[in-house]
């Protein structure tokens, strides 16, 4: 009983039957957008033990290598001549049959399709628990002069960000600075599709976002101090006067003499949301860019709103990635070994030659015998 | 330069009745025609692919409409090719791919076509490899589900020796089209990796690839252990197609996520 279970469990049917209900999910989660079947325990088993059956199923057989080659030379040598070759060596070496004891092999690096394959898959899946277990990652948002800590105690500075090059092509670029924790200074940008890498950590550009932007200043202090803001917020010095921002509208329209806003896409025409509270006064309504208001002794000027980068930090031992990356051209490799490299053997008889492979190996027959018949 | 990919439209329209014709009739000067006119229509669009290329300044896969186009591409090509190499006479597949090439051009004409700046997300040295394979990988898949469909037609009436150059056939084209499908799969990571920071994330067209993959492989492992060839194979091939094409055009128009771009 024992045994049979273990049996099916290292059986190439039980691989597939996981790699079904693995498919099966996946349609179900796609279908019905519950994207929390992916990180259940029941699909993550699923992994588990399609790793475990790939593991006793496919990669121990690699021992079994040997045995196969072997085989397929005996099953050359009990075949009848097919071939009426009159230079066999020629023939042979023609065909890149390599001598192999009493016979000759072309594609013996084939036999190690299946395995390189499965082992690739063996790879990948642990790269992948690896790089899952590994990493971590952040979104910050920063503005332009702004900074954040990350948790080693990096300071990651953003010198600028802008959406476009001087030529006019799209280009989501942030120019940021940092400081590591052993005191080197550094700086790099990161774009779309080139991520900057500070100490441990690779800085993505994901996308950007447009922020309110305030220019403060009061009498004894003139100098204007900008403020960006994302979010509501109460901007006062005696915490009791001053302006409430509570939101953000990217475009404000006039139809039929009523206003129309939106708060999504690019700023065309912006206006902000404000409360302005200064005495007994406590008004809310739309300010444009340009205006100025005064409340709580601070002037407030509105100006134009300005994008933001959406940032992720990442940090993730680098070999788990280089794990990954091997894992793929491993597979590959396999995949080509697989379908294009497979094994034939030949024996060389009184009567031409004896060949043998796969199934299909009739095919392979017909076709040298073709060529034959055309080169004669 | 529309006007050479509304020509080319209407010329896979022409191979395809020419092909149908020399098919029906069995004669051979109207398959020889059938040829001539389905390599005129490649190279039209051809044309019109280098044209919008060109123009774009970029490799033109970037929209559902250049894909469509270049899938239609490579199935003729992928047709006439293996009509033109094969030491067997093969002009059976040209009635199989010339409507085939017609019916994704067509829908190509139904997409938006004018040229668009990429998003940079799109701007990837990996961009050619991951959608170029895909269209290869397609192309495959789909050969192959004509002649599973093909198959399925002539099983009563072929030759056995017809019928297994058939098997054969849909076989490697498959085989071709899994190594092509893993290579969309794995430079997808590795773009994914640059441009989101996550190798996977479990998008809708990730995982419909994945799905679509798993597919093919567990056929690949059933025809090597339980012989599944003539025709379950031929079955196989052609309801596996479902897979590619709800990956190909289901995902875009049903299921929203990182890929919608175009
Ligand atoms: C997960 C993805 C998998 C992929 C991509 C894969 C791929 C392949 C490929 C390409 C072949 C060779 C087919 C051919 O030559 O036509 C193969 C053979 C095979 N696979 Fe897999 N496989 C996978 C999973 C599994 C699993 C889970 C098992 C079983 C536990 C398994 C067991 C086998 C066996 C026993 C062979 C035959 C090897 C031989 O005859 O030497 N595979 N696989």
């Amino acid at each position: 009983m024992m045994k049979k279970l273990y049996r099916f469990l290292c059986s190439m049917r039980f691989g597939m039957i996981l790699l079904l209900l693995i498919a099966i999910l996946c349609i179900a989660a796609t279908v019905t957008g519950r994207d929390s079947i992916y990180s259940s325990p029941l699909f993550i088993a699923l992994f588990a033990m399609l790793g475990m059956n790939l593991l006793l199923c496919s990669v121990l057989r690699v021992f079994g290598l040997k045995k196969q080659r072997q085989a397929l030379a005996l099953k050359a040598l009990r075949s009848e001549g097919v071939l009426p070759v009159a230079e066999t060596s020629e023939w042979l070496r023609a065909h890149h049959f390599r001598r192999d004891g009493d016979v000759f092999i072309r594609n013996t690096l084939g036999f190690w399709g299946p395995f390189l394959t499965h082992f690739a898959m063996l790879l990948l899946m642990a790269a992948a628990a690896c790089i899952f277990l590994l990493s971590q990652s952040e979104d910050i948002v920063l503005f332009p002069g702004s900074e954040s800590t990350l948790g080693d105690g990096t300071v990651v500075h953003l010198d600028s960000f802008s959406l476009k090059t001087d030529t006019g092509e799209t280009k989501y670029l942030s120019r940021l600075s940092a400081l590591l924790p052993d005191g080197t200074a550094t700086h790099g940008d990161a774009e779309v599709n080139r991520p900057v890498k500070f100490g441990r950590y690779k800085v993505y550009q994901q996308n950007y976002a447009y922020a309110a932007v305030i220019g403060l200043r009061t009498e004894a202090a003139p100098e204007e101090e900008l403020v960006w803001l994302d979010e509501p917020a109460f901007l006062t010095l005696d915490g009791k006067n001053g302006i409430y921002f509570s939101r953000m509208f990217s475009n404000v329209t006039e139809q039929d003499g009523e206003l129309m806003v939106s708060q999504s896409g690019d700023p065309v025409n912006p206006a902000y949301e404000v409360r302005r509270i200064d005495g007994d006064t406590d008004e809310t309504g739309l300010i444009y860019p340009g205006a100025e208001i005064f409340a709580g002794g601070v002037f407030f000027q509105f100006h134009e709103p300005q994008p933001f980068p959406g940032l992720r930090v990442k940090s993730q031992p680098a070999w788990t990635l280089w794990l990954l990356y091997l894992s793929f051209a491993l597979m590959l490799l396999g995949l080509y070994l697989c379908f294009f490299a497979i094994p034939e053997a030949a024996a060389v008889r009184s009567d031409g030659i004896a060949l043998a492979g796969r199934k299909d190996i009739s095919e392979r027959i017909d076709l040298y015998r073709e060529e034959l018949e055309e080169d004669s | 330069m529309n006007t050479l990919f509304t020509v080319s439209v209407a010329l896979y329209f022409a191979a395809t009745l020419v092909c149908f014709a020399g098919a029906a009739f069995r004669k051979t000067r109207l398959t020889q025609i059938a040829r001539l006119v389905l390599l005129l229509s490649i190279a039209a669009h051809l044309g019109y692919v280098v044209w919008r290329g060109a123009a774009a300044h970029r490799i033109p896969l970037a929209n559902q409409f250049e894909f469509a186009t270049m899938f239609s591409l490579t199935v003729a090509v992928f047709g006439l090719a293996l009509d033109l190499h094969s030491r067997r006479r093969m002009e059976w597949i040209l009635p199989l791919c010339a409507p085939m090439a017609f019916l994704l051009q067509s829908y190509a004409a139904l997409q938006p076509r004018e040229i668009t700046e990429l998003m940079p997300a799109l701007k990837s040295a990996w961009f050619g490899l991951h959608i170029g394979s895909a269209a290869l990988s397609y192309s495959a898949f789909a050969l192959a589900a004509l002649i599973g469909l093909r198959y399925l037609l002539v099983e009563k009436k072929a030759e056995e020796k017809h019928l297994e150059q058939l098997d054969a056939l849909a076989y490697k084209l498959i085989c071709f089209g899994f190594l092509m499908l893993s290579i969309v799969i794995f430079s997808g990571c590795i773009w994914a990796e640059q441009a989101w920071s996550t190798f996977w994330s479990w998008d809708p067209k990730e995982t419909w690839a994945l799905i679509t993959w798993i597919v093919y492989a567990v056929f690949l492992h059933q025809r090597l252990r339980m012989k599944w060839r003539g025709k379950r194979m031929a079955w196989f091939a052609l309801c596996a197609f479902v897979f590619v094409m709800f990956t190909f055009v289901g995902v875009n128009t049903l299921m929203s996520g990182l890929h919608s771009y175009a």
